[in-house]
């Protein structure tokens, strides 16, 4: 009769855990990828830069 | 046991929602930015900097064509933890929706992979313009 009621209890006490543990990983992750859209807004400012020079050229 | 109620588990809902808006966006932007980035740097010529000021802007972009690499390498890498074609982001959310949140997050992960794989163009095609402007 409990049965069911362990196997929610065994799924959401597993689903706190991986909330817990996981959160931190995939905030990096984010941030990384916030990395990467920085450096690439940067290459385009000095790509730009370079390419007007080159055409008057 | 931790149990969550349903109003934890609304936040935590609401908050993976959130962390997928987030991605959604990151994307978006990676994506758009590196194919400005790929199409301008295709149209450069391999011409030594005439100028000082050239020559600054030369050497940031060779700077920042390693940190990109590098970045990329980061998350791929730690993405590779997680096995299974996961990406570290995937983690946050599948724990949270269970066996569907995989399938669903799924696609943002191919979203992601899709985005370094451009990114990972641009650093490759930088290069490619360095190597050439050496051998000049």
């Amino acid at each position: 009769m409990n049965e069911p009621q362990n196997d929610q209890d065994k799924k959401d006490d597993k689903r706190a855990k991986g909330n817990r543990a996981e959160k931190q990983p995939a905030e990096e992750t984010l941030g990384l990828l916030r990395d990467v859209v920085k450096t690439l807004r940067k290459l385009d400012a000095d790509v730009k830069e370079i390419e007007g020079v080159q055409t008057e050229d | 046991m931790e149990r969550l109620t349903q109003n934890e588990e609304n936040k935590v809902i609401e908050g993976v929602d959130s962390a997928d808006e987030e991605i959604r966006e990151v994307v978006e932007e990676i994506e758009g930015l590196a194919h400005k980035v790929l199409e301008a740097v295709n149209r450069l010529r391999p011409s030594d900097p005439s100028s000082k000021m050239l020559e600054r802007a030369y050497a940031r972009i060779d700077e920042d064509a390693v940190a990109l690499k590098r970045t990329v390498n980061i998350i791929l890498s730690s993405a590779a933890g997680y096995g299974a074609g996961g990406l570290a982001l995937s983690a946050v959310v599948a724990p949270s929706y269970d066996l569907e949140g995989i399938g669903y997050l799924g696609l943002y992960s191919a979203a992601v992979i899709g985005a370094l794989k451009l990114a990972t163009s641009v650093y490759t095609t930088l290069d490619t313009w360095r190597q050439k402007r050496e051998a000049r």
